[in-house]
């Protein structure tokens, strides 16, 4: 069966509470019914003693000695707390019966050998009734004395408590029942409240929270918990979002340009020359439109974790000099000049083309960001068990204020927007995807106008 | 008329002087919005094309700036951004209207076209005395006779006509035929008023295009 968070409260509830009352309803029972007996076991006992002082044993015989104590009013008649006494000898046949028993015999059962009281009946009426060996000094018995009481007004008594305690028990259950149900509705009705607002946040309305509750309890840490993941999840909308937005302006703004350009060179026939340059220059803006292109497919082949690093040790000279290679004729462009301080034989762990790229991008931007004939710095130094590559440039570097964010896919910071310097904000995007990839670390640290440094650490 | 050209990429914004140019429009281009707000508040526009994702002051906050000038300037926003908050957003800033990248450069002119109408509440056909222009051609008849025009001549006779029976003072046809890399000589002026009263010439030996000595000219009715 399928109960909902408050019929479950209530059941358990109620079953716990339940099961305790009926122990404390046994227990009050059964203490009364003992004290009850007991009482009614020492009136017993009183009497059988009586009966015993007026027996003299002899040898193997017994006869009762005084017959006055037979012809007491409580044995003679019924009406009054009739006490009723018989005495057998071992077969059962009786010996001696108070008048009041009349025709009537007190049952005797001759099996059980010792002292005992126990209920049964007299001609239809419940009695309690003791059953007394009697003892020559050897121990053998030689008879018994039966003495016997009315039970109906102990068991009235009984009967009408264990009539109360069981109507009481139900009717307690009863009215437990609802009210844990409502006490259960009630302390959980902030949730209730919670699931309606969650249920009413979509991808639309992300920034709405559920209204905190005023004590700090365990509906509240719920809230929170649920608002903190709100926030997380609205955080990667919001960047998925912007990553939207920007690439669709990456990619909108050169075929903006290549659709207006030829559109305004074929409103009217123009000279050789003038369709040549404008068709160049949109050839231009095809090879950026490609290259943003490729870059994209790049990040999200490396985000959609299919390509998977192949770590092997590798010798970070090696790599540094064949991107400095691949990169010699932008630098003999800018006339810029390389000052490489390596370290013999440093071998890092890496996946060689993922570090290749890394250093590419990185260098080609310390190449495209510093004004010419400046010089560059690639320091490779062991800090420890760790290997430190650092690349530094003296260029426009990165205001602080922005020097966080550079990470991010299509983000320029406006040093690098406003230097008239094309880029598409992906390179190091990329470089931190491939980075992430490898466990290593990049540190961007930089200054407005006087350069940047990016600092590669390797784990040993 | 003059277009003030506000946008930061120079091939969108190389494009658009060259065709506007093309089509008699006297182009000033900024390529971030304060550049463009600078323009806007010294010389006289009659039509503003702001893009919206600019460096510096971003495009709606140079459309608010113009707005709060109480201008009434036509501002086109030109613009990747294309999700409906988005236009909405671009409207309430002031923005006479919204072309999304990349667009047709027909539909941009058309556009433009649809706010110096409803700026002046023409149509996209001038007349005055015997003279009928068609902006969206670019076609002049004198007398059903069609009158072949250069660029500038064009953009003269339209602003002359648009403002028919006003006074336009020198100043002012330099400001809306001419752009900001005009120097300011404007003795210009007379040559293209000669030659357009030259090609318009109805015979009766008195042009439509009035002297006012000192001022400037006046277009009216003979």
């Amino acid at each position: 069966m399928q109960l909902n968070l408050r019929n479950r409260i209530s059941f358990f509830y109620l079953v716990s509470t339940g099961i305790l009352f009926g122990l404390v309803f046994f227990v009050i029972y059964f203490s009364v019914r003992e004290t009850v007996y007991r009482h009614m076991d020492e009136d017993l006992d009183a009497e059988s003693n009586e009966i015993e002082k007026n027996l003299v044993v002899i040898n193997d015989r017994f006869v009762i000695a005084n017959a006055f104590e037979w012809n007491e009013r409580e044995h003679g008649q019924i009406e009054v707390n009739p006490v009723f006494v018989q005495v057998v000898d071992t077969s059962g046949k009786l010996v001696k019966k108070t008048g009041n028993l009349l025709n009537g015999k007190l049952s005797f059962n001759p099996s059980l050998k010792n002292q005992i009281y126990f209920n049964t009946s007299l001609s239809g009426a419940q009695v309690r009734q003791l059953q007394l060996p009697i003892k020559n000094p050897v121990g053998t018995a030689l008879g018994y004395i039966i003495v016997a009481m009315p039970l109906d007004e102990s068991a009235d008594v009984l009967l009408n408590l264990l009539i109360i305690l069981e109507s009481t028990y139900w009717m307690v259950l009863f009215v437990l029942f609802y009210v844990t149900r409502f006490i259960a509705g009630k302390s959980i009705s902030p949730i209730n409240k919670v699931i309606s607002t969650a249920e009413r946040i979509t991808k639309e309305n992300l920034g709405e929270r559920i209204e905190l509750p005023a004590h700090k309890d365990e509906i509240y840490k719920l809230t929170s918990t649920i608002n903190e993941l709100l926030n997380r999840l609205e955080d990667a909308v919001l960047r998925e979002k912007q990553f939207t937005s920007d690439a669709s302006h990456e990619l909108r703004t050169p075929l903006s340009i290549i659709k207006g350009t030829l559109e305004v060179l074929i409103r009217k026939s123009r000279s050789v020359e003038q369709y040549e340059s404008k068709i160049n220059y949109c050839i231009r803006e095809v090879d950026r439109m490609s290259s943003i292109v490729e870059q994209l497919l790049m990040l999200a082949r490396y985000e959609s974790g299919k390509v998977v690093p192949v770590i092997n040790k590798l010798n970070l000279n090696e790599a540094v000099e064949s991107v400095l290679t691949r990169l010699n004729l932008l630098l003999e462009e800018k006339k810029i000049k390389v000052n490489y301080n390596q370290t013999e034989n440093i071998s890092v762990a890496a996946d060689y083309s993922m570090l290749g790229v890394i250093l590419e991008n990185l260098i080609s931007n310390a190449i495209k960001y510093s004004p010419e004939e400046k010089q560059i710095d690639i320091n490779v130094s062991s800090a420890g068990s760790n290997v430190v590559c650092e690349i530094k440039d003296y260029g426009i570097g990165i205001s602080s204020d922005q020097v966080g964010k550079v990470f991010d896919r299509f983000y320029r910071a406006d040093e690098s927007r406003n230097s008239g310097i094309t880029g598409n904000g992906l390179g190091l995007a990329i470089v931190k995807k491939l980075a992430d990839l490898q466990n290593l670390t990049i540190m961007i640290t930089s200054e407005e106008s006087k350069g940047t440094s990016i600092q590669i650490t390797f784990p040993s | 008329m003059r277009i003030l050209v506000v946008e930061d990429e120079k091939g969108i914004s190389n494009f658009l002087k060259d065709g506007l140019e093309e089509e008699s429009f006297a182009v000033d281009v900024a390529a971030d919005g304060k550049k463009g707000l600078e323009l806007s508040f010294v010389n006289e526009y009659d039509l503003i094309l702001l893009d919206w994702m600019i460096p510096g002051i971003s495009g709606i906050e140079v459309c608010r700036q113009i707005r709060k000038t109480n201008s009434s300037v036509p501002i086109i926003f030109l613009t990747a951004k294309d999700t409906v908050s988005d236009t909405v957003f671009g409207l309430e800033s002031g923005a006479n209207d919204y072309i999304k990248k990349p667009f047709r450069f027909e539909e941009l002119l058309a556009r433009i076209r649809v706010q110096l109408r409803t700026k002046d509440g023409e149509q996209n056909i001038l007349k005055l005395a015997n003279v009928e222009m068609n902006l969206d051609t670019h076609r002049v008849f004198a007398d059903s006779k069609e009158i072949m025009l250069t660029q500038k001549e064009f953009s003269l006779l339209e602003f002359l006509i648009r403002n028919k029976e006003k006074v336009c003072t020198r100043t002012k046809i330099i400001e809306h035929v001419w752009d900001m890399h005009f120097d300011s000589d404007t003795s210009v002026i007379d040559v293209y008023i000669n030659f357009l009263r030259k090609k318009l010439d109805d015979g009766s030996g008195k042009s439509f295009i009035q002297t006012i000595r000192g001022v400037g000219y006046i277009a009216r009715e003979k």
